[in-house]
């Protein structure tokens, strides 16, 4: 997101989902989308059915790959160089913009002269993708307005995180794609309400609509809103929590709705981390791996359970309607936060959701000020919408971007923190498989979807499994600088030799016992969970 | 409609009635009953179609004797028919209110008009299925051409299971598309044509044509054409109608380890 902004001015997907239809070349990169986003991947289908052009960029050969009309497999953490070399082509073609260029954007020129170097050679040296490839990716990509760029995990989970959004949005602008139906840049968020979440201020540096705590105006408002006089500093992310907690700085932790002991990068040093704390809550539906070791495990209400509104990927807010009473004594999140305050001496007195909602969208003028329950039906309205009259916004940055000027980044490749080499031979990417979401903590006590997959697995290349004499099923011993873990074989084509993959979802085969804590976007914060080096061998039988 | 619907939910004729009603600009299936009595003003015909009769079923697993009204178009009638002959509804405790179809005068084959498909684009009619075809349509592409296009559908699937969820007549305690020795499981696409092969067997003297799992299908793969075939293939060898008439199929494939025993309401029943 922290890409997105600097580059455009706004933090979220450009575009609507359902637009993606009307695009004339869809480019996927870093998404899995049949797996991890399906309903965007019928929209993606249905794109390719009328016409539009397909182009797929991802380390694994994925089922969409099966429907592109160019599908590369860049190396891992590659992407950078992919994008500039597209880049560099579109120039040398003059396929970019020029009026776009001009009249809409701000910095090219340094960009331009970054792009000189990156030529198609020396991007195969780095990505491993031929030039014919790329060549025809460009091609399709510029030639085909508009073009509807997707991306997800795949692009932000990297040291270069912000490097690869921001080098998203450079190709989006240089062809003109940003601001149109059918086109833009858009983030794929992971959660249901992700979005929302982040909309809400759920980051250490922001209140609602993304009004910075750092603004003395903005703090002002809200210590007014709320009688109270708030803290003028940004707070820790959590990458920042984990080292605070083992300085003894951070004493105690809440955790809500997260399962940090599986989604963290780095299972060892988190579980240090969590020892030196005095007290952790965690407030969740079922008991995971994280609520396991809490003091104290508050229960809250699931979807079902409660009324309230969700934002979406396509920044979209709608309401869920409570269809029966929580079970046991789960409580709705907001009363459980509420109770809290209070018992903490912060009173906070809300009948219902609602008044929350009201009182939020007073605060928010330029996102969701125009925003009521009764507006919102049953279909929802997209921010930004200002007034009470506003339709809501399918697309953003139609007429100027929200900060004012698109800004091009000249983003130069850097390789990823950590490369194999002699003693790890073996690249590793971890990610999700189409049946459970995240880590496991609602799917895998779901009957019909833990039928699907019981257990974790490690998917390995027919050619590194022939060499290393591994049959489908055996046990396989996994180890990085930070520690090993067990996982069955899974043979399968769709990783290259010397790339394995690992799915995140399983508690018993702990992928986060491999990653990387200490590699991480230095503005972003983000792991990266996508690159790490590690050695196998058979475990013996 | 509504005074007759009001007049038996007021004299016990039904417990409960299924129908629609508009709600926030979308029309929803919906349940009225006595004590809002003052709802069925707002009962609607359509335009949504949806399977009212599989919601009936899922009452009457666990409330065997309640009467039951609904709406019944004629898919919806079809599909009670088979419900019937399978003893998964009791016919003693329905009652239909019969709603013509969408604007149609082709009743015999109750099709309707909201199941006209938008025209296919020019890339799924080049390497797909268009889902407007008839079966004899596809006949036509020749056996290899006929397979490549098959499995370019089948390999959307994200096996989302919305065709089976949807299904007025899927009704199995067990599903066969969940057991790991006839569907391999973990990947996407689901195996294929596996999958949808061991569903279309399934479908062979049951599917009611209504069409409601290709409205269900994300990624429009043209199911109710691959039915209309099985069945096809059913009335020509077995001169069986499916729908129609008050006996089951001749062609059954209940296996060892697959079974539709218990039903629903027998289950109820003992379980009382």
């Amino acid at each position: 997101m922290a890409g997105l902004a600097a580059a455009f001015g706004s933090g979220a997907m450009t575009n609507s989902i359902a637009d993606i239809e009307d695009a004339g070349c869809i480019f996927v990169i870093g998404s899995n989308t049949t797996a991890c986003h399906p309903l965007i991947a019928r929209r993606i289908f249905r794109a390719k059915e009328k016409g539009a052009k397909l182009i797929v960029a991802d380390p694994r050969n994925i089922q969409l790959s099966r429907f592109a009309d160019v599908a590369v497999q860049h190396r891992l953490g590659s992407d950078v160089a992919l994008l500039n070399g597209m880049m560099h082509l579109i120039i040398r073609n003059g396929w970019q913009d020029k009026d776009y260029i001009a009249q809409r954007t701000e910095d090219y020129e340094a960009l331009e002269k970054l792009l000189q170097s990156y030529t198609p050679e020396k991007v195969k040296a780095i990505t491993g993708v031929d030039p014919a490839d790329l060549e025809n990716m460009t091609e399709l990509y510029a030639t085909h307005p508009p073009a509807s760029l997707l991306y997800a995990m795949g692009i932000t989970q990297h040291t270069t995180g912000v490097d690869n959004v921001k080098s998203c949005c450079n190709v989006a602008m240089l062809c003109g794609y940003v601001g149109v139906h059918g086109g833009g840049v858009n983030p794929l968020r992971g959660q249901n309400n992700v979005q929302g979440a982040c909309d809400m201020g759920g980051l250490p540096n922001v209140y609602t609509g993304y009004q910075p705590v750092a603004d003395a105006e903005a703090r002002e408002k809200f210590s007014t809103a709320w009688g109270t006089e708030l803290p003028d500093s940004p707070g820790l992310t959590i990458t920042d929590m984990i080292p605070a907690m083992l300085e003894g700085k951070l004493k105690g932790l809440y955790v809500i709705g997260e399962n940090p002991k599986l989604s963290d990068p780095d299972w060892n040093h988190l579980n240090h981390a969590l020892k030196e704390l005095d007290f952790l809550v965690v407030q969740e539906l079922f008991l995971s791996e994280t609520a396991q070791v809490a003091d104290v495990v508050l229960p809250a209400a699931s979807v079902a359970e409660k009324d309230g509104t969700f934002t979406n990927s396509e920044r979209r807010c709608m309401r869920i309607h409570k269809a029966i009473e929580p079970v046991g004594n789960a409580l709705p999140d907001w009363q459980i936060i509420a109770r809290l305050s209070t018992a903490m001496g912060y009173q906070m007195d809300y009948a219902s959701p609602e008044e929350i909602f009201d009182e939020m969208t007073a605060l928010t003028p330029k996102s969701y000020a125009g925003m009521t329950y009764e507006r919102l039906g049953l279909d929802g309205l997209q921010w930004p919408c200002p007034d009470g009259q506003h339709p809501g916004t399918p697309y953003l940055h139609k007429d100027q971007f929200t900060r004012g000027k698109g800004k091009f980044h000249a983003v130069e490749y850097k390789d990823p923190a950590e490369l194999p080499d002699k003693e790890y031979p073996y690249f590793l990417t971890t990610g999700r498989m189409f049946a459970h979401f995240h880590t496991g903590t609602m799917t895998r006590i779901s009957p019909h979807l833990d039928v699907e997959q019981t257990t974790g697995y490690v998917t390995i290349n027919p050619q590194d499994a022939g060499s290393l004499d591994i049959k489908e099923g055996d046990v396989l011993i996994l180890s990085s600088r930070r520690g090993q873990m067990e996982a069955p074989a899974k043979i399968s084509g769709s990783v290259e030799p010397g790339t394995l993959f690992l799915p995140i979802h399983f508690g018993e085969n702990p992928t986060n016992v491999l990653t990387n804590a200490e590699a991480f976007d230095p503005l972003a914060k983000i792991p990266e969970f996508k690159v790490s080096a590690v050695n196998i061998e058979k475990l013996a039988s | 409609m509504n005074d007759r619907v009001k007049r038996w939910l007021e004299d016990g004729t039904v417990d409960l009635f299924l129908g629609y009603k508009m709600i926030m600009g979308h029309p929803l299936p919906h349940c009225f009953v006595k004590e809002k009595i003052e709802e069925v003003n707002d009962l609607i015909i359509g335009p949504a179609r949806y399977s009212l009769e599989k919601i009936a079923t899922h009452i009457a697993a666990v409330k065997p004797d309640i009467k039951i009204g609904l709406l019944a178009r004629d898919c919806n009638q079809r599909a009670l028919n088979v419900l019937y002959i399978w003893n998964q509804l009791n016919p003693e405790n329905v009652r239909t209110v019969n709603v013509n179809c969408c604007p149609s005068n082709l009743k015999e084959h109750g099709d309707c008009s909201y199941l006209e498909h938008e025209a296919a684009g020019s890339f799924k009619r080049q390497v797909g299925i268009d889902n407007n075809l008839q079966p004899e349509n596809i006949e036509g592409y020749g056996q290899s051409q006929r397979l490549s296009r098959w499995m370019y559908e089948f390999q959307k699937c994200i096996k989302c299971y919305g065709c089976r969820n949807i299904c007025p007549v899927c009704f199995c305690q067990e599903c066969s598309l969940e057991h790991r020795e006839l569907v391999g499981t973990g990947a996407l696409p689901p195996e294929i044509p596996i999958f949808h092969l061991v569903r279309a067997v399934h479908m062979a003297g049951r599917c009611i044509d209504c069409g409601l799992c290709e409205d269900a299908c994300p990624v429009d793969i043209p199911l109710r054409l691959l039915y209309q075939k099985v069945n096809e293939i059913v009335s020509d060898v077995f001169d069986y109608k499916t729908g129609t008439g008050d006996s089951q199929s001749p062609f059954n494939i209940l296996g060892d380890t697959v079974t539709l025993e218990p039903k629903p309401i027998q289950l109820a029943k003992t379980a009382n």
